[in-house]
């Protein structure tokens, strides 16, 4: 059970944590902060291709920290808060690693003993 | 007091120091436990400077960590970093204390240093006042009060 918790976990973060690891992911973030922005708004404020913005987005999309509404022929994108805090927990998911590691470690330490 | 980007867990085991050192230490002990799901593969060159590896399998995935160590005292201390996919790619810090707690039980100290790095990171770029917010924002968002 605890497993499959610190499991759950590790995945969100490992989505999130490759999102973020990228410059222009994180200007994108930044750029979304106050009330979000259409896909063009935001192609428009970087010095690269459209279609090199787009790919970063569906990265943001596919770590759920960004959402994509689509109204008639535009595409606006705004921030998703629940991602961002599974990040804010981070230093937990360690705890919660080395406890269920611990957790394992007294179990077999118990069960030698028995032998 | 550590540092707030560490954390640190205490626990009492039930063997004596030296074979708490050996679980920690001996590759067919650490594939034992050292994995939350699946099969793990671990090779250990215990000597400082040497190279520990430990592969998690599981779940179609396989997560990959490594170190180098950095003090091995035995059955007292153990020093290593630990190169994990979750903490981005610069190393952290792992120091285990063991002491002996009579009738053949063990304290462990355990603490996770130098973690920072992503943290470090997201200050940098002025992650943590938008973690803060955000967090208020979940805070209304499910009805709970603020923080702070």
């Amino acid at each position: 059970m605890l497993n499959q918790v610190v499991e759950y976990s590790t995945r969100q973060l490992d989505a999130v944590y490759a999102a973020i690891a990228h410059p222009v992911r994180r200007r994108v973030l930044n750029q979304l902060r106050p009330r979000g922005a259409t896909v063009t708004e935001l192609a428009a404020a970087h010095p690269i291709s459209l279609a090199a913005v787009s790919k970063h987005i569906r990265v943001l999309e596919d770590a759920h920290l960004v959402r994509r509404t689509v109204v008639g022929r535009e595409h606006r994108l705004t921030l998703e808060p629940a991602a961002l805090g599974v990040a804010a927990g981070w230093l937990d998911t360690y705890r919660q690693f080395w406890e269920a590691r611990l957790d394992l470690l007294e179990a077999r330490l118990r069960a030698r003993k028995r032998r | 007091m550590i540092d707030p980007e560490a954390i640190e867990i205490q626990r009492r085991l039930p063997a004596p120091i030296g074979e708490v050192f050996r679980w920690w230490t001996d590759p067919d002990l650490l594939k034992e436990w050292m994995t939350p799901v699946g099969t793990v593969e671990a090779d250990v060159d215990l000597r400082v400077g040497g190279r520990l590896r430990i592969v998690m399998k599981g779940d179609g995935r396989v997560i990959e960590h490594t170190g180098e160590y950095l003090e091995i005292d035995p059955p007292r201390r153990l020093v290593f970093t630990w190169v994990s996919p979750y903490a981005g790619s610069v190393p952290s810090v792992i120091t285990v204390e063991l002491s002996d707690a009579g009738e053949g039980l063990t304290d462990l100290r355990l603490v996770h240093a130098q973690l920072p790095d992503v943290a470090a990171r997201w200050h940098r770029g002025g992650w943590d006042a938008m973690l803060d917010r955000l967090g208020s924002r979940l805070h209304e968002a499910e009805g709970l009060p603020h923080a702070g």
